[in-house]
C-alpha cells in the first residue's frame, strides 16, 4: 500500500504545544490516531502537520508513547473482538508494571489520556493497576490511599455493610 | 490535581469491574459518589461477576442479586456462630446455583482431568465453605450426622455404656409395639428405663420419614445433597468438644439394608413414592462407604480416583466431565482409519472385528445424538460385604420396619473395574421421563482391575440411561454372565448431565432377589475415545496413565509400565498402611479407637466377638483367594503361586536376570516360622496373622518391583509411578536405581526358588490387555441385542 509510506512519521503535538515526532506503528496504537490516518488515507492526504492532542500534557504524553513504542509489535487487538468468554485475568506484565510505578496523578493522566486517545490494553492496564490498589482494603484504608473524605454518617455506612452481610440476630 | 473522584464514571466502573465482590463493598462505603457509581450499575455487576466468577453457561443473569447472594454466603460461611445452620436453605440454594452457573467444558476444549483450566465458582466455593464449623453447620445436617450426634450427646454425658443396652430395649419394645410379640418379661425392661431416656432413644433410633417433620426431613436431604457435591465426603465428625466420630458404621448399617431396597423406589437412590425424586441421603451414606474403603486402600493415591474424590465440588454440575487424555490428531487418525471400514456398509464380520468395533468405533453418528455422553471408558468401585455379615446385618435379627439397623463396621470388599461401553440405540422420552432428553441404550465389556480372576467383575454390560421428570440423570446398567443378566444397579449421576464427579448407586442381584446381595457402587467417566492401542502385545497405555502422577509426595518413585495382571499387586501393595506410617490426612479422619470399642459392645448381643484385626486391610488379601475357590491354608505360599501361575504377569527370565533379587535369607527365615501356623485355626492371634500377612506383602512388592525392573528396560510406555513406603530417593529417571534401593531398604526379596514356575512362557502375551479377550465376547452378544434386550424390559 502507497499511502504508509506517506505516513512513515506522525507528528504529534501536546496541549503545551511541544511536538513529538513518532512512528506510525507506534502512532496507530492508538485507535483514535488510527482512524483518523486511516480518513486521511481514504481522502488522498499524503502529508499530514502536526496532530493536536488537546487534553494531554507533554510530560503525559511523553509517557504514553513510551508505552506505545514498547509494544509497537504486539497484535492489535479489536475492541469488537473481546467476548464474555475470553477469560480475563488481574496480572500485569512486568514491564507494564514497572511502567505504572508512577505518582498517583500521573497515573490518572496516563489513564484519562489512554482513554481519550482510546489505547485500549494501555487503559487495561492502568484500570487493572488502580484495581489492585483496592484489592483487599478496608473502606477506610481506601479513603487513606485515594485520599478521599468521608461524606457518610456512620449509620449510613453500617446501613451499606449491613445490606450485604448476614446477621447472627436474624 | 487529578484524583480517583476526577474520573469519569465510565472509567471508574472500568476500574471497579477488576476487584473483587467484597472489594466493591468497600468502595462503596468509602464515599457517597462512589456508592452512587456502584449502586444499581447492572453493567458494573455483570463485568465484577464474570471477571470474579466462571463465565457462565447463561448469561441471563440477575447480577447485582447474584453478587449479594455470594456475599451472604459468604458472611454466614465465615461466621462462628452455631446457629447459623438455620441458613442451610439459602446455603443450599446459593451453592447448587453457583455450581450449575460454572463453566461448562465442551467438545472441542482442551481441558484434560489433569491439565485444566481454572474453575473459578468451585474455587471461591472451596475456600469459603471447606471449613470444619461450616461442615458441621451444613454437611453433617442429614438424619446420618443427627443420628450421630445423639450417640456423641450420650457418650459426653458419660453415658456410653448405656447407649448400646437402650437401643437395645428400644427396638424390643418397638418390635412389642409393632408385633404384638412378647418375650414374656417386659418389667424389667422397662423399669430402669426413665421416660426421658425412651424420648431420647426414641429420637435417636427412630427413622427420619415417620417422626420428624417435613421440613425437618427436607433439610436432612439438602444437607445430604450438598454433601454428595462436595466430593470430599466427610468420614469423621468433628464433635464440639473437638473429638471426632466415625460415621462409617452408620452408613454401612444404610447402605446394605436391604428394606432399602422397595419396588416402589425402583431399588435405586430414589424416594419411595415420588417420580424418581433422588434420595440424597441414600447417595450419601453410599458415598461415604465408598469412600472409606477406597481410602482405607490407600487408593486416593491414584490421580484418577484423587481428582474427583479429593476435590471440594470438582466435577458437581453440568459438563464438568474431562477426558483423562485427549486424542491427539494422530492418534485419533489411526483410530478412525480401521473403523472407517467397520462402520461402513457391516458385511458380516468376524468376532475379532466385532470386538474391534466395540472397542474402536466410538465416534458412531448415534454418539452425536447422546446427551449423556455414555460411549467410552468409565471407572468403576463396587463395595461388598461378606454375605455372612451381610445376611448377619440384615437377617439376624428382626428389626421393625420404621427402625434403621445397628451401626455395623465389619470390613468390606471393594472391586476396581473397567468399563468400555458404547451407545446401541436411542429411544425417545418415556411416560416418566424427562421430555427434552431421549433414552439411550448402551453396551459393552467390565473388567476388574485389581482382581482379573473374579467373574463377578468381569462381564457383558449393558445398560439404559435416561432423565427423571426433575432433570435428574439416572443410569440402570446390568452385568451378563453368559448372556444371562446376574447383576442390576440403578444409580444416579452427581452435579447432572455429563458431569465429571460421574454416577453413584446400588446395585443388587437382577432378579429382585428381597434376601440377594447389594451395595453400593460408583463410576465415572475416563475418556470418549478408545486411545488404548489394543493391538496383542501391546501395554494397555491407558492403565499406565490411570497410576502415573500419584499424588503422594513421599515415596520411591520407580518408572514401571502397568500391564493389567500387574495392577492387582499395585493396588494390594497399596492397601496397607506401614506400621508408624501416618495415615493419610487429607481431611484430618481418623479412626477414633474408643468408638470402634463401642461398636465392639453393640455386637456382642449378635453373639459375635471382634478380633483385633477386624477390619484390617490385609483382610482382601484372604478373600481373593477365597473368591478364586481355592484353598486358604496358607496364603503365603498360595499367593506366591498365584503369582507364578498367572503367564501375564510372569517372565520369570527377566525376574532372575537381577542378583539382588536372589538375596532370600529373610524371607527363609520367615518361612520357617510360619509353617507353624498351616493349620490356621488360630483366629484370636492377630499378631501372627499380622505378621504372616506382612510377609506376603513385602514378597508381592518386591515381586512387582523385580517385574518394574525389568520393565524399565523392555517397555518402550515407561511412565513414572510411585510405590508407597520407601525413602524419597530417585526420580523416573534413575527409576532401576529406585526400585533396587526400596528392595534392599525394606529387606524385601523375590522368592523365586521354582524356577520354572512360569512354565507356560507364552511369553509375548505378557502385555496381551485382557479386554481384548472380554470385549469379543461382549460384541458377540451385543451382535444380538434382541435376545437381551426382552430381559431388561421385564425387569
Amino acid at each position: 500500500m502507497p499511502e504508509e509510506k506517506a505516513f512513515d512519521k506522525i507528528p504529534l503535538q501536546s496541549n503545551d504545544g511541544s511536538i513529538i515526532t513518532v512512528d506510525y506503528e507506534v502512532a496507530i496504537r492508538s485507535a483514535l490516531l488510527s482512524t483518523m490516518l486511516d480518513d486521511l488515507k481514504s481522502m488522498g492526504v499524503s502529508e499530514i502537520g502536526p496532530v493536536p492532542l488537546p487534553n494531554v500534557n507533554e510530560a503525559v504524553l511523553r509517557k504514553v508513547l513510551e508505552y506505545c513504542e514498547y509494544h509497537r509489535n504486539d497484535p492489535l487487538t479489536n475492541n469488537e473482538d473481546e467476548t464474555e468468554n475470553r477469560k480475563k485475568t488481574t496480572d500485569i506484565s512486568e514491564w507494564d508494571q514497572k511502567y505504572m510505578q508512577v505518582d498517583q496523578e500521573m497515573l490518572f493522566e496516563i489513564i484519562l489520556a489512554a482513554n481519550y486517545m482510546d489505547i485500549k490494553a494501555l487503559l487495561d492496564v492502568g484500570c487493572k493497576t488502580v484495581a489492585n490498589m483496592i484489592k483487599g482494603k478496608s473502606p477506610e484504608e481506601i479513603r487513606k490511599t485515594f485520599n478521599i473524605t468521608n461524606d457518610f454518617t456512620p449509620e449510613e455506612e453500617e446501613q451499606i455493610r449491613r445490606e450485604n452481610e448476614w446477621a447472627e440476630d436474624r | 490535581m487529578v484524583s480517583l473522584l476526577d474520573l469519569p464514571v465510565e472509567i471508574v466502573s472500568d476500574i471497579l469491574g477488576w476487584v473483587s465482590p467484597d472489594d466493591l463493598l468497600s468502595v462503596r462505603q468509602a464515599a457517597r459518589w462512589l456508592n452512587s457509581c456502584v449502586r444499581d450499575n447492572v453493567q458494573l455487576a455483570r463485568t465484577v461477576y464474570c471477571n470474579y466468577f466462571d463465565v457462565p453457561p447463561n448469561m441471563d443473569l440477575e447480577w447485582q442479586q447474584e453478587l449479594d447472594d455470594f456475599l451472604r454466603l459468604q458472611s454466614i460461611c465465615a461466621s462462628d456462630n452455631p446457629r447459623k445452620t438455620a441458613q442451610l436453605p439459602f446455603v443450599h440454594r446459593t451453592v447448587k446455583h453457583l455450581l450449575s452457573n460454572s463453566a461448562r467444558v465442551q467438545q472441542d476444549d482442551t481441558d484434560t482431568l489433569f491439565h485444566h483450566r481454572q474453575f473459578r465458582n468451585i474455587e471461591h466455593l472451596s475456600r469459603i465453605l471447606n471449613t470444619p464449623s461450616n461442615h458441621v453447620a451444613f454437611f453433617c445436617r442429614s438424619y446420618l450426622f443427627d443420628r450421630l450426634r445423639r450417640v456423641w450427646k450420650f457418650k459426653k454425658e458419660d453415658r456410653a455404656d448405656r447407649v448400646e443396652g437402650l437401643e437395645r430395649k428400644e427396638r424390643r419394645r418397638l418390635r412389642r409395639m409393632t408385633e404384638g410379640y412378647n418375650d414374656g418379661d417386659v418389667s424389667s425392661d422397662t423399669d430402669s428405663e426413665t421416660e426421658r431416656d425412651r424420648i431420647i432413644i426414641r429420637n435417636m433410633v427412630a427413622p427420619p420419614f415417620l417422626l420428624k417433620p417435613r421440613d425437618t426431613v427436607e433439610r436432612y436431604q439438602m444437607s445430604a445433597e450438598l454433601h454428595c457435591l462436595l466430593g470430599t465426603v466427610l468420614l469423621v465428625y468433628p464433635q464440639e468438644d473437638q473429638n471426632y466420630d466415625r460415621v462409617y458404621p452408620y452408613a454401612v448399617s444404610r447402605t446394605y439394608d436391604t428394606r432399602e431396597y422397595i419396588t416402589n423406589s425402583e431399588w435405586g437412590p430414589f424416594l419411595p413414592g415420588t417420580d424418581r425424586d433422588v434420595d440424597w441421603e441414600k447417595l450419601e451414606a453410599m458415598l461415604i462407604v465408598l469412600r472409606f474403603n477406597i481410602r482405607e486402600r490407600r487408593l486416593l493415591q491414584f490421580p484418577i480416583l484423587n481428582k474427583y474424590w479429593n476435590n471440594t465440588f470438582l466435577g458437581s454440575y453440568p459438563d464438568s466431565y474431562m477426558p483423562m487424555i485427549r486424542s491427539t490428531p494422530s492418534q485419533s487418525q489411526r483410530a478412525t482409519a480401521p473403523t472407517a471400514a467397520a462402520s461402513g456398509a457391516s458385511p458380516p464380520r468376524g468376532a475379532a472385528e466385532a470386538a474391534e468395533s466395540v472397542l474402536d468405533s466410538l465416534s458412531s453418528p448415534l454418539d452425536s445424538k447422546d446427551p449423556y455422553g455414555v460411549s467410552g471408558t468409565w471407572m468403576r468401585i463396587v463395595c461388598f460385604l461378606d454375605y455372612s455379615d451381610f445376611s448377619r446385618l440384615n437377617f439376624s435379627q428382626r428389626i421393625p420396619d420404621n427402625m434403621p439397623h445397628p451401626p455395623f463396621s465389619e470390613g468390606e470388599e471393594l472391586r476396581f473395574i473397567i468399563m468400555k461401553v458404547q451407545v446401541t440405540r436411542i429411544d425417545p422420552p418415556g411416560a416418566d421421563d424427562h421430555p427434552d432428553y431421549p433414552v439411550v441404550h448402551f453396551e459393552g465389556a467390565s473388567h476388574s482391575m485389581d482382581n482379573p480372576w473374579d467373574d463377578n467383575s468381569n462381564s457383558g454390560l449393558r445398560g439404559v440411561v435416561r432423565t427423571t421428570p426433575k432433570g435428574q440423570v439416572h443410569w440402570t446398567t446390568f452385568s451378563i454372565f453368559d448372556s444371562r443378566v446376574r447383576w442390576r444397579s440403578e444409580s444416579v449421576q452427581i452435579g447432572g448431565h455429563r458431569s465429571g464427579r460421574g454416577v453413584v448407586g446400588n446395585w443388587f442381584s437382577a432378579d429382585h432377589d428381597p434376601q440377594g446381595p447389594c451395595g453400593p457402587s460408583a463410576f465415572w467417566k475416563l475418556h470418549d475415545k478408545n486411545v488404548t492401542d489394543t493391538t496383542p502385545g501391546q501395554p494397555v497405555q491407558a492403565f499406565s496413565q490411570f497410576l502415573s502422577n500419584t499424588m503422594e509426595p513421599d515415596g520411591v518413585n520407580v518408572v514401571i509400565s502397568i500391564t493389567q495382571p500387574l495392577f492387582q499387586y499395585v493396588a494390594t501393595l497399596s492397601m496397607p498402611a506401614q506400621p508408624g506410617e501416618e495415615e493419610e490426612e487429607t481431611d484430618g479422619d481418623f479412626i477414633d479407637d474408643e468408638f470402634e470399642d463401642d461398636d465392639e459392645h453393640l455386637y456382642e448381643e449378635f453373639g459375635h466377638h471382634f478380633g483385633g484385626i477386624h477390619g484390617h486391610p490385609y483382610e482382601h488379601i484372604h478373600s481373593h483367594d477365597d473368591e478364586d475357590g481355592h484353598d486358604h491354608d496358607h496364603d503365603h505360599d498360595h499367593l506366591h503361586d498365584h503369582l507364578h501361575d498367572h503367564d501375564h504377569l510372569h517372565d520369570h527370565d527377566h525376574l532372575h536376570d537381577h542378583d539382588h533379587l536372589h538375596d532370600h535369607d529373610h524371607l527363609h527365615d520367615h518361612d520357617h516360622d510360619h509353617d507353624e501356623d498351616e493349620d490356621d485355626e488360630d483366629e484370636d492371634d492377630a499378631f501372627h496373622e499380622n505378621a504372616q500377612h506382612h510377609l506376603d506383602f513385602n514378597r508381592i512388592r518386591s515381586e512387582i518391583e523385580a517385574h518394574i525392573y525389568q520393565q524399565v528396560h523392555n517397555d518402550p510406555y515407561l511412565l513414572s509411578y510411585n510405590v508407597m513406603g520407601g525413602e524419597p530417593s530417585g526420580t523416573g529417571g534413575s527409576a532401576a536405581g529406585a526400585a533396587n534401593q526400596a528392595n534392599q531398604a525394606n529387606h524385601t526379596t523375590s522368592h523365586t526358588d521354582n524356577d520354572n514356575g512360569g512354565e507356560g512362557s507364552s511369553m509375548p502375551d505378557l502385555r496381551l490387555p485382557p479386554f481384548a479377550v472380554q470385549a469379543s465376547s461382549a460384541a458377540t452378544s451385543s451382535s444380538t441385542p434382541d435376545q437381551t434386550e426382552p430381559e431388561s424390559t421385564a425387569e
